[in-house]
C-alpha cells in the first residue's frame, strides 16, 4: 500500500489516497474512513512516470486521473516488481557521480572536438556543394550594397586601374581563372586602405590601400591573399559556421533566459573571432605559395602590412599593445598577429617610398 | 512564508494540505523553489551530453525534463505544478524552426526586406499566440491544465498594429501603455481548467515605472557627462572603472523595470476569487544577477544550473498566492492539442514570450 494523493482529473480536489497494486488489478481508494474507491483497473494500464530528482512520483492509469506520493521507494519497488522500469536510467546517469564527471569529461571533449574539426569541416564541405549561380548572386547584391552605404567611386586615374588590373590576372592560373576573378577600385572612405574579396571572384582595393604601396609588387601579394579567400571559399564558409554555432547554441541551450543570453552569446562572438583568423591564416598561406610560385619576394606582402599596421595605430598605442596584451589579443583578433605574419613572410622587402600617408 | 518547505520534503497528507479552511477565509500561500543546484547540474550536463551524442534529437526530451525539474519542484498550497508536453512533438517543432531558418538564411539575401517585414509582421502574432497556448495546454496543477485561448487577429492588433502606429506618433512615450495592455492580453487569455483570469491593472502603474526607469537614464547620463568633462585625462585604469559602474547602473534599471513588471502583473492578477502578491524586491534581484553573472565567467559557464535554480527560488520566495477559501473547486476543461512549432520558432527565433 503506497499512500499519497488522487487528483481525478475533473476538479482540483486533493483526495488523500492509498494505491495498493495486486497481481491483476491495481485499486486507489479514499485513505480517510469511508475506504470509497476511485479507481480500479487492470495493472497493465498503470503508467508509473520516471523518476526525477526528488520530486513527487506520478502515477497515470490511462484516464486524466493521477496519482502522486513522496513514497520513492515504494514506487521504485513496485516499478521493478512489473519490469517497467523505462526511463530510469536517466535517473540512474544523473544521480550517479562517476557518470556525471564522464560525461563531463566527454562533453567537453566532443565540444572542443566539433568546434576544432566538425563545424569548419561541416562549412567546408557545405560550401563546395553550393551552385555557383548563388556565389555570383550573393557577390553581386553584397558590391551594390556596400557601394550603396560604404564605398564610394574610385578617384585612381583609368590608366592606372588598368595597369594593376593587367597586373593582377596576368599573374593567374588555370584553375584560379576558372572562379571569374574581377579586380575593382573603390575610395574605401570610412574603411581606409583595405583590401577584400566577395564570393563571387571580384577583388576589391581602396584608392588609399593602392596609394599606400610604394611597389605594386606589395600590391599583388595582396592579391594573393583575396585570391586565397576567394579559391577557399572563406566569406561562404563563415556564414555558415556562424550560422551552424547560432543554431547549435540555440538548440542545447533553448532555455537560457535573460542576462544567460549574453552570456551565451560571448563565446559565440569569440568562435566567430577565431575562425575568421582560421580563414586570415588560410588565406596567408595561399599568399605566400602564390607569390613563391610566381618567384615573387614574399617580404613585399610583410612591406605593406607593416605600413598599414603602422597607419592604423599610433606609434605609441602599437608598442604598448605588442608590450602586454599580446597573449590576450590572440583570442580576440580576427587577424594573425604582425609577428606571425612577419614569421611566415620574412622580412620587409626593401622599398623605396616617399610618402606613407 | 507558510513553513511550506516542510510540504515539500514529507508526503502530502490531509493534515498538511489546505483543503478545508472555512469558506472566505483568505489564506496566504507562498511559493517556494525546491530545486536544488547540484541536482539541476546533473540533469542538465546528461541533457548537453546526450544532445551532443544524438546530434541534438536529445535536447527536445532535455527541454522536457527540464521543464518537469522547475514546474515540479515549483510548490504552492501544498501541491506543485507540471509540465506534461510530449517530446514527440516539441521535436517536430523544432525541425519545422530549423528548416524555417534554413529557408530564412537562403531567401533572406534575395528577396526585399519589405517583403521580410510583412511576413515577420504576420507570423508574429500567429507565434505569440501559438508559443503561449502551447505552453499554457502543458502546465498543470492539480492535474488540472492551463489554457490560452488568446486570437491571433487580438494578438496583431496588441502586438503589431499598436506599437506600430503609436511607436512614431508619440515618439516612443506610449510604451508603458502598450506593455500594460500586452500584459492585459495575455493574463486575460489565460485559463485555468475553466476558469479565467482576469488582470484589474491600470496603466498609471506601468507609467510611473517606466518614468522613475526613465529618469534614472537621464540621471545616469548627465553623471557621466559631467564626469566625461572633469576629468578629461583619463588613464585606462579610471577608465575601466567608469565602464564598470556604468554597466551597472544600466543593469539596475534594466532590473528596475524587470521587477517592476513582474510585480504589477501578479498584484494585478487574480483567478476566480484569489489573488496574488509578488514583492521582488530591486536590491535582491541585482544581487542575484551579478553574483550569477560572475558565477558563470569564473567557471566558463558551469555555474549555469546554479544561477537558474537561484533565480527560481528568489522569484518563488517572493510569491504569494492569497487564497478565499480553498483551491478545490478548479474544473478541468477539455481543450484540443496545440503543436509546438509556435513556442519551437519563438525559440529559435530569439523571440521570448511568457512571464
Amino acid at each position: 500500500m503506497i499512500k499519497g494523493i488522487f487528483y481525478d482529473g475533473h476538479d482540483s480536489r486533493q483526495r488523500p489516497a492509498c494505491l495498493i497494486a495486486g497481481h491483476a488489478n491495481v485499486q486507489v481508494c479514499n485513505a480517510g474512513d469511508n475506504r470509497e474507491v476511485f479507481l480500479s483497473v487492470p495493472v497493465s494500464a498503470m503508467i508509473i512516470e520516471p523518476k526525477l530528482g526528488k520530486l513527487p512520483r506520478t502515477i497515470k492509469f490511462g484516464d486524466n486521473s493521477i496519482f502522486e506520493t513522496t513514497d520513492q521507494d515504494a514506487v521504485d519497488q513496485l516499478s521493478k516488481r512489473l519490469g517497467a522500469s523505462d526511463g530510469n536510467w536517466l535517473h540512474w546517469l544523473e544521480s550517479h557521480t562517476m557518470p556525471v564527471i564522464g560525461m563531463l569529461v566527454g562533453m567537453t571533449v566532443i565540444t572542443w572536438g566539433i568546434i576544432q574539426y566538425g563545424i569548419p569541416a561541416t562549412a567546408k564541405w557545405v560550401s563546395y556543394q553550393l551552385p555557383a549561380g548563388l556565389y555570383q548572386e550573393a557577390g553581386d547584391h553584397t558590391i551594390s550594397y556596400l557601394d550603396k552605404f560604404l564605398l564610394e567611386p574610385t578617384q585612381l586615374p583609368e590608366e592606372r586601374r588598368q595597369t594593376l588590373r593587367k597586373a593582377f590576372l596576368s599573374q593567374l592560373d588555370k584553375t584560379e581563372k576558372r572562379q571569374n576573378i574581377r579586380v575593382m577600385f573603390r575610395d574605401g572612405g570610412a574603411i581606409g586602405a583595405n583590401a577584400f574579396a566577395l564570393p563571387s571572384g571580384i577583388v576589391v582595393f581602396t584608392d588609399q590601400m593602392v596609394n599606400l604601396a610604394c611597389d605594386d609588387q606589395e600590391l599583388l601579394a595582396i592579391f594573393g591573399h583575396e585570391v586565397g579567400h576567394i579559391q577557399e571559399r572563406h566569406l561562404t564558409r563563415k556564414a555558415i559556421q556562424a550560422s551552424i554555432v547560432g543554431v547549435t547554441i540555440a538548440m542545447l541551450l533553448g532555455d537560457a533566459s535573460g542576462l544567460g543570453e549574453i552570456i551565451v552569446t560571448l563565446p559565440a562572438v569569440m568562435l566567430e573571432m577565431s575562425y575568421s583568423r582560421g580563414f586570415e591564416q588560410e588565406a596567408d598561406d595561399y599568399a605566400l605559395d602564390f607569390l613563391r610560385q610566381r618567384d615573387i619576394e614574399t617580404g613585399y606582402f610583410t612591406s605593406i602590412m607593416e605600413r598599414l599596421t603602422h597607419q592604423s595605430y599610433e606609434p605609441a598605442a602599437v608598442e604598448a599593445e605588442q608590450g602586454q596584451n599580446n597573449r590576450f589579443e590572440d583570442y580576440l583578433s580576427t587577424h594573425p598577429l604582425p609577428e606571425e605574419r612577419l614569421e611566415k613572410f620574412g622580412p620587409p622587402a626593401p622599398v623605396a617610398c616617399a610618402a606613407a600617408e | 512564508m507558510q513553513g511550506n518547505t516542510d510540504l515539500t520534503a514529507s508526503s502530502p497528507s490531509p493534515a498538511e494540505s489546505p483543503n478545508n479552511p472555512k469558506a472566505g477565509d483568505v489564506t496566504e500561500y507562498g511559493f517556494t523553489f525546491s530545486g536544488t543546484g547540484g541536482e539541476y547540474f546533473r540533469i542538465w550536463i546528461v541533457n548537453l551530453s546526450l544532445s551532443i551524442i544524438t546530434l541534438g534529437i536529445y535536447s527536445a526530451w532535455g527541454k522536457v525534463r527540464t521543464a518537469r525539474y522547475f514546474y515540479g519542484n515549483t510548490r504552492v498550497a501544498s501541491a506543485n505544478f507540471d509540465y506534461l508536453a510530449d517530446p514527440i512533438t516539441i521535436l517536430k517543432g523544432r525541425l519545422i524552426a530549423v528548416a524555417a531558418l534554413v529557408v530564412y538564411a537562403g531567401v533572406v539575401e534575395l528577396i526585399p526586406g519589405v517583403a521580410i517585414i510583412l511576413l515577420f509582421i504576420i507570423g508574429l502574432p500567429w507565434l505569440i499566440v501559438r508559443a503561449m497556448a502551447f505552453r499554457a495546454r502543458n502546465s498543470a496543477y492539480r492535474n488540472i491544465r492551463f489554457n490560452f485561448c488568446g486570437k491571433t487577429g487580438t494578438a496583431a492588433k496588441e502586438f503589431v498594429a499598436f506599437p506600430l502606429l503609436l511607436l512614431p506618433l508619440t515618439l516612443g512615450l506610449i510604451v508603458p501603455y502598450l506593455v500594460y495592455r500586452q500584459t492585459r492580453f495575455i493574463v486575460s487569455n489565460h485559463r485555468y481548467g475553466k476558469s479565467n483570469f482576469a488582470f484589474n491593472g491600470n496603466s498609471g502603474d506601468y507609467f510611473t515605472a517606466y518614468l522613475i526607469a526613465f529618469g534614472a537614464m537621464i540621471a545616469l547620463i548627465l553623471y557621466f557627462l559631467a564626469i566625461g568633462t572633469i576629468l578629461i585625462d583619463l588613464s585606462p585604469s579610471s577608465e575601466f572603472v567608469i565602464v564598470l559602474s556604468a554597466g551597472f547602473f544600466i543593469l539596475a534599471i534594466i532590473v528596475y523595470l524587470q521587477i517592476s513588471r513582474i510585480n504589477l502583473f501578479f498584484n494585478n492578477t487574480s483567478l476566480a476569487q484569489h489573488g496574488f502578491r509578488s514583492s521582488l524586491k530591486l536590491g535582491g534581484m541585482l544581487w542575484i544577477h551579478i553574483t550569477n553573472l560572475l558565477g558563470m565567467i569564473c567557471t566558463l559557464g558551469l555555474f549555469y544550473p546554479w544561477a537558474k535554480v537561484r533565480m527560481a527560488r528568489y522569484r518563488a520566495a517572493h510569491l504569494e498566492m492569497a487564497v478565499a477559501g480553498d483551491l478545490n473547486s478548479f474544473v478541468a476543461d477539455q481543450a484540443a492539442d496545440i503543436s509546438a512549432t509556435g513556442e519551437e520558432l519563438g525559440e529559435a527565433l530569439d523571440v521570448e514570450f511568457g512571464i
